[in-house]
C-alpha cells in the first residue's frame, strides 16, 4: 500500500473525528495468550492500514522486540482504524492491552480512554482469572464489553468436539462471561450489559485464521457449525476467512453494540469526574462537546527517542490544537502543546487538531503523568479525573548495579524514564549505599523492564535475584513516646495504632486523599470508617502509596506551624522504611499529641525535626506488637478431576491454602487458593510436573498478610542481613536513648 | 561516676581566649573542638594545638548530636575529664546545653568556661544599649519547602517595643555562611508576602562583618541596600535611638543623619504604645 493512500485516509479520518456518532473507542481485554494481539492484527489488516503481507509475518502491534521473542504483549498499543459500515465511514480508536497479570497496570490506564471492550476468550481455556480481573476493572471504569470467543479451531482440532458441542461450548462461555457482568457491572447496567448470542453481541472464530461469525450472521446465511468443521476438514479455512473476515464481523459488532463517545460520556463522566455537572465544563464533558472547554485525561506516557516524552490521552471535551496552552492539574504547571498526533499502528501521524471523543498523543507536556488531567488554562480550578486504581502492587524487587560505576547516572536516568512510562514499577535509590532497587508486580514484569533498560541505554549492568518486598505494621495501640531531635532541644510526642481495614481500603483506592477538601474527607471517614470527628479533622498527611495516616491532636503549640512540613516529611520518610527491616510501613495511624519546639529556626530545621519524628514513630511502633506483612498471590488453577490432588498438594506444600474447589460443566476442576509470593518462584515447574502439563493456572496479587508468628523473627533477621543491617532485632531503646 | 566535662568558648579571634580557658585546656584529659557553629579568624584546631601544646580532636555535628557526644563521654571515662571547645561563647546561639544535661544525668560534673560571644560583641561594637536589646533570631534559608518567618516576626515585635534586634545569619548544611545580601533577600521575600511595609528604604540596619577580627567592618545603610561584606556577618536593626546611640552610629560608623531620622520615624510607625 502506497503512502498516498494512507494520507488520503487520514484526511477522511480527520473529517470523521468531528462526528462522535462515527467514532468508537475500544480496546481488547483478555487473559494472557487468549489472542488479543492476533485479533488486533487481523483488524489492522482488514482496515487496510498495513499491507497484509507485512502483518502476516509480524505481529504488527507487538513492536517492542521482546514481545516477539516472548509472543506476549507487555504494553498497551494504540491505533486508529478506518472502517466503512452501512455506507458511512467510522474511526475506531483501538487499544491492544497486555494480558499477563504483571502488566495489568497498562490495562488500568488504557480503560480510561475506552468506552467499550472487546473481551477475547480462548474457547478451550474459557473464562480465566485474568479475564475476571480485567472485566472487573472495565466495569469500574464503566466500559461496556462485547465478547469474542477465539481459537474455535482448537475445539475442532484438539478437543475434537462435535458441531453440537461447539455450540454448547459457546453458550457455556457466554454464560460464564455474563456471570462476571452480573457480579461486577454497575447496578443500572447489570442487565443491559450482559451479552446475548442471539443479538450478535458474541462473536466466535479464529484470529489466527482470520475468520469470525455471530449467530445472527449464521442464521442469515443459513449455515451450521458443521459448515465450519467441514472447512477445517477440507483444509479450506482460507475460504472461511474470505467469506466471513474476522475484522468485518468484529468491527460491525463494535459499531452496533458499543456506544459512541458522546453517548458513553453521559454515564462515564459522572463516575470518573467529581466536578459540577451543571457547570459549563460539566455539560461539555457529558456531551463530548468539541466546542466546549478543553479537558484531556492522560492514560499513558511514552519516551520517544527523538521526540522525548509523548503523552497519550482522551479528549473528553473541547478540541486540542498544536500550539495550545494547557494546564496540568496536579502538577500545577502550564505547558504549550508542541505537536498533536494520531496513532496509526506503530507510527504517530501529525494532525492539526483532535476533537472531543478521540484519542490523542501530545508532545510538549513533559511533566504530565499517566492519570493526570490536562485542561484549558481557564479551568485551573476544576477537579481532575479520578485517580487510577492499580490492582497490583510492586512486591518483587531486584537490585541493579552498573558494571562500570561511571554509568550510574545514565542508568538511573533510564530507570526514571521507565517508571514514568509504567508507574506500577517503583524505583528506590538508597542515599547512603547508592544501591538501586527496582520493584515490580512480578518477576516477569522486572525481566521485561530490565530488558527494556538494556535495550534503550545499551549499558552493562548486573541484576540481582528477585527479592520479595514486605511491609511492616503494628497490631496494637502504643503508648505515647517522646522523640528527641539530634540537638535534644525539640521534642515530639507520638503514638501509633493499626488502621482498620475499611480505612485502609478508603486510602488505597484514593477515596480519601491528602489533597481533597478536609471537611469532605472527614465526612467520608466518619461515615464509612467510624472515625472520630476530631481525629478526622486533624489529618496532616495521608500516605496513599504505603497506606498510612498522620494526625495532629495538639493544640496551641508555639512555632508548630513552621515545623509542620518537616514532621510530615519525617512521617513519610519513616513510612518508606520501617524499623524492623527497613521495609515500608503499611496500615498505621500516627498521632502527634504534643510538641516542644526550639524558638530559633536555626535549631529546628528539617535535619532536627525529621529525625525527632522518626524516633518517636519508631519507638511507638516497636512497642505496638509489630510484625511483617508478606504479599500473597491468588492462584487459580484449572485441571482435570484426577489432577486435583497433585495441584492442591503443590499449593499446600508452599505454605498455601486452598480456598475453593469447583467443578465446571465441562468436568474440569477449578482450584482457587492463596500462596505467599516468596514461595511462588518455582511453582510453574512444580504444577506442570505434578499434572504432566494438564493444568492452566494464573497467579495474581491477592493481599498483604501477617507472616506466620513462627517465621517472624527469622524473616526479619534474614532481610536485615541481606540489606547489610545489624543482624539483631531492633529495640525501643534504639530510638529513645540519649546516650550512645 | 567521677569526671568533668568542660565546655569552653575561645572567643571570635586569636587573642580573645581567656587565661581560664587556656588553663583548663592545658590540664584537661582530652580536647575536642567543633567548627560548625561559627567561624574563627584562623583554623581553631591548629590555633589551639599551638596555644595549649597538645593535639585536639575535631568533632562534627553528627557525632555531637546523633551520637549524643558519645566520644566525649568515653574520653571522660578514660582520662577523668574532657573539654568541648567552641568559637565564641559555648552556650550562646548553640544547643550544647543538652550535652551538659546528658553528662550530669550520667553523674559527671560540668563546667562552662565563657568566651567572648558575637551576641555581646555585635551590640557593643555598634554602640547600642544592651538595655534595649530584644530577643535574638536567626535569618534562615528555606529548607524542605518552608521559609521560616521567625526572624521577621521577632524584628517586628522588637520594633513595636522600640527594641534593637540582633539577627544572626544561617549556616548552610555544607558549612557555608549566609551573606547579608541573602539575609536581606529572605526578609524582603517575607515582606512581599505579609506586606506590612516594614522592610524598606526608611529602615536602617547596622551590618557587621568579621566582628573581633583584624579586618572587622561595620556599615550603617538602609536595610534593603546591604553592603558587600565577607562572612561571617550579622545584622542589627536598631529600635528607637537615644542621642548617644545616634551620635555613636554617625560619628563612629558613618551613619547618614537623614537615614537615622527616617529610621526613627519608621520605627515609630510600628510602636505598640507610642
Ligand atoms: N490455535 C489458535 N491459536 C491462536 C489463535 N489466535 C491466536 N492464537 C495463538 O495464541 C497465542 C497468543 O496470541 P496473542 O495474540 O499473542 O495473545 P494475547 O492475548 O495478545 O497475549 P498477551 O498480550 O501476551 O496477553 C499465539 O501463539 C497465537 O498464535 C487462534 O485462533 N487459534
Ligand atoms: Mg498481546
Amino acid at each position: 500500500m502506497s503512502v498516498r493512500v494512507v494520507e488520503k485516509r487520514i484526511e477522511d479520518i480527520l473529517e470523521i473525528m468531528r462526528n462522535p456518532s462515527q467514532i468508537r473507542n475500544v480496546g481488547t481485554l483478555a487473559h494472557v495468550d487468549h489472542g488479543k494481539t492476533t485479533t488486533t492484527d487481523s483488524l489492522l489488516m482488514g482496515a487496510g492500514l498495513l499491507s497484509p503481507k507485512v502483518a502476516g509475518k509480524a505481529l504488527a502491534l507487538d513492536y517492542v522486540e521482546i514481545e516477539q521473542i516472548r509472543q506476549m504483549t507487555v504494553k498497551a498499543a494504540n491505533i486508529s482504524l478506518y472502517f466503512e459500515y452501512g455506507g458511512k465511514p467510522y474511526l475506531i480508536n483501538f487499544v491492544d492491552t497486555p494480558g499477563h497479570v504483571d502488566f495489568t497496570g497498562h490495562v488500568t490506564r488504557s480503560l480510561r480512554v475506552m468506552d467499550g471492550a472487546l473481551v477475547v476468550v480462548d474457547a478451550v481455556e474459557g473464562v480465566m482469572t485474568q479475564t475476571e480481573t480485567v472485566v472487573k476493572q472495565a466495569m469500574e471504569e464503566m466500559v461496556r464489553p462485547v465478547l469474542f470467543i477465539n481459537k474455535i479451531d482448537r475445539l475442532i482440532k484438539e478437543l475434537r468436539l462435535s458441531p453440537q458441542d461447539i455450540g454448547n461450548r459457546i453458550v457455556y462461555i457466554t454464560k460464564e462471561f455474563n456471570s462476571l457482568i452480573d457480579s461486577y457491572a454497575p447496578p443500572e447496567f447489570k442487565e443491559k450489559w450482559k451479552v446475548s448470542v442471539n443479538k450478535g453481541q458474541v462473536a466466535f472464530g479464529s484470529a489466527l485464521s482470520k475468520w469470525g461469525l455471530t449467530i445472527p450472521m449464521m442464521q442469515e446465511k443459513g449455515i451450521k457449525f458443521s459448515y465450519i468443521m467441514d472447512a477445517y476438514e477440507r483444509n479450506a479455512v482460507d475460504e472461511l476467512a474470505q467469506e466471513f473476515p474476522l475484522y468485518r464481523t468484529l468491527l460491525t459488532m463494535i459499531i452496533e453494540h458499543i456506544p459512541p463517545p458522546d453517548v458513553a460520556q453521559k454515564y462515564r463522566v459522572p463516575k470518573l469526574w467529581k466536578g459540577d455537572l451543571n457547570s459549563p465544563v460539566g455539560k461539555a464533558l457529558l456531551d463530548a462537546d468539541p466546542n466546549g472547554p478543553l479537558v484531556i485525561a492522560i492514560s499513558k506516557i511514552n519516551k520517544d527517542p527523538h521526540a522525548g516524552l509523548i503523552a497519550t490521552g482522551r479528549v473528553f471535551s473541547g478540541t486540542i490544537r498544536e500550539g495550545d496552552e494547557v494546564y496540568i492539574i496536579g502538577q500545577k504547571i502550564t505547558k504549550r502543546v508542541l505537536q498533536t498526533y494520531l496513532y496509526m499502528g506503530p507510527n504517530r501521524i501529525i494532525v492539526p487538531e483532535v476533537t472531543a471523543g478521540n484519542i490523542v498523543a501530545l508532545m510538549g507536556v513533559d511533566e504530565a503523568r499517566a492519570g493526570d488531567t490536562l485542561v484549558a488554562t481557564s479551568l485551573k480550578d476544576i477537579p481532575p479525573f479520578e485517580k487510577m486504581r492499580y490492582v497490583s502492587e510492586p512486591v518483587v524487587t531486584v537490585a541493579i548495579e552498573p558494571k562500570n560505576p561511571n554509568d550510574l547516572a545514565k542508568l538511573v536516568e533510564g530507570l526514571r524514564d521507565l517508571v514514568i512510562e509504567d508507574p506500577t514499577l517503583s524505583l528506590k535509590i538508597d542515599e547512603e549505599t547508592g544501591q538501586i532497587l527496582l520493584s515490580g508486580v512480578g518477576t516477569l514484569h522486572l525481566e521485561i523492564a530490565t530488558w527494556l533498560l538494556k535495550d534503550r541505554t545499551g549499558l552493562d549492568f548486573v541484576v540481582s535475584q528477585p527479592l520479595v518486598r514486605f511491609r511492616e505494621t503494628v497490631r496494637a495501640r502504643s503508648q505515647v513516646f517522646e522523640g528527641k531531635s539530634p540537638n535534644k532541644h525539640n521534642r515530639l510526642y507520638i503514638s501509633v495504632e493499626p488502621l482498620d481495614e475499611e480505612s485502609i481500603s478508603l486510602i488505597q483506592y484514593s477515596e480519601v486523599t491528602e489533597d481533597m477538601d478536609p471537611r469532605e474527607r472527614a465526612r467520608i471517614l466518619r461515615e464509612k470508617a467510624n472515625w472520630d470527628t476530631d481525629e478526622a479533622r486533624g489529618i496532616w498527611a495521608i500516605d496513599n502509596q504505603y497506606i498510612n495516616v498522620l494526625i495532629d491532636k495538639t493544640s496551641g503549640i508555639q512555632h508548630l506551624r513552621e515545623i509542620r512540613d518537616y514532621i510530615v516529611q519525617g512521617f513519610r520518610w519513616s513510612m518508606s522504611a520501617g524499623p524492623l527491616a527497613q521495609e515500608p510501613i503499611r496500615g498505621v495511624k500516627v498521632i502527634l499529641h504534643d510538641a516542644v519546639v526550639h524558638e530559633d529556626p536555626a535549631h529546628r530545621g528539617p535535619a532536627q525535626i525529621m529525625p525527632a519524628t522518626k524516633n518517636a514513630i519508631f519507638a511507638s511502633f516497636l512497642s505496638a506488637n509489630p510484625t511483617l506483612l508478606e504479599p500473597l498471590l491468588l492462584i487459580d488453577a484449572k485441571t482435570t478431576v484426577d489432577n486435583m490432588g497433585p495441584v492442591t498438594s503443590v499449593i499446600t506444600r508452599h505454605r498455601g491454602r486452598v480456598i475453593d474447589v469447583t467443578q465446571t460443566e465441562t468436568m474440569e476442576v477449578v482450584v482457587k487458593g492463596e500462596i505467599p509470593v516468596i514461595e511462588s518462584f518455582n511453582i510453574s515447574d512444580e504444577l506442570r510436573s505434578a499434572t504432566t502439563g494438564r493444568v492452566f493456572w494464573s497467579l495474581q496479587f491477592s493481599r498483604w498478610a501477617p507472616v506466620p508468628e513462627s517465621l517472624r523473627e527469622s524473616l526479619i533477621l534474614s532481610i536485615r542481613e541481606k540489606k547489610g543491617l545489624p543482624k539483631e532485632l531492633p529495640k525501643i531503646e534504639d530510638y529513645i536513648s540519649t546516650i550512645a | 561516676m567521677n569526671g568533668t566535662l568542660y565546655i569552653v568558648g575561645i572567643g571570635l579571634a586569636p587573642g580573645q581566649i581567656t587565661q581560664e580557658a587556656i588553663d583548663v585546656l592545658r590540664g584537661v584529659g582530652a580536647v575536642f573542638v567543633e567548627e560548625y557553629t561559627s567561624m574563627f579568624e584562623v583554623k581553631p584546631s591548629e590555633y589551639l594545638t599551638k596555644i595549649i601544646g597538645k593535639p585536639v580532636i575535631l568533632v562534627n555535628r553528627r557525632e555531637l548530636e546523633e551520637g549524643s557526644g558519645g566520644a566525649l563521654i568515653k574520653a571522660i571515662k578514660e582520662h577523668g575529664s574532657a573539654a568541648l571547645v567552641t568559637v565564641g561563647d559555648p552556650m550562646l546561639a548553640t544547643t550544647h546545653s543538652a550535652l551538659l544535661v546528658t553528662a550530669v544525668e550520667m553523674g559527671f560534673r560540668v563546667k562552662v568556661i565563657n568566651g567572648i560571644s558575637i551576641v555581646c560583641s555585635a551590640v557593643s561594637q555598634a554602640g547600642l544599649s544592651p538595655y534595649k536589646l530584644g530577643p535574638v533570631a536567626t535569618v534562615t534559608y528555606e529548607r524542605g519547602g518552608v521559609l521560616s518567618r521567625r526572624a521577621y516576626d521577632t524584628l517586628l515585635s522588637n520594633l513595636s517595643n522600640g527594641l534593637h534586634t540582633l539577627l544572626l545569619l544561617d549556616i548552610k548544611d555544607d558549612g557555608g555562611f549566609m551573606s547579608v545580601k541573602e539575609a536581606v533577600e529572605v526578609l524582603t521575600r517575607i515582606e512581599d508576602e505579609v506586606k506590612l511595609g516594614l522592610i524598606n528604604d526608611d529602615l536602617a540596619a547596622v551590618f557587621e562583618s568579621r566582628v573581633g577580627w583584624v579586618n572587622q567592618v561595620i556599615k550603617v545603610t538602609p536595610v534593603v541596600r546591604p553592603p558587600n561584606l565577607s562572612p561571617p556577618s550579622v545584622i542589627i536593626v536598631p529600635g528607637l535611638l537615644n542621642p548617644v546611640e545616634s551620635e555613636f552610629l554617625k560619628l563612629i560608623h558613618g551613619a547618614d543623619d537623614d537615614l537615622l531620622r527616617r529610621h526613627v520615624k519608621q520605627v515609630k510607625l510600628f510602636l505598640r504604645n507610642p
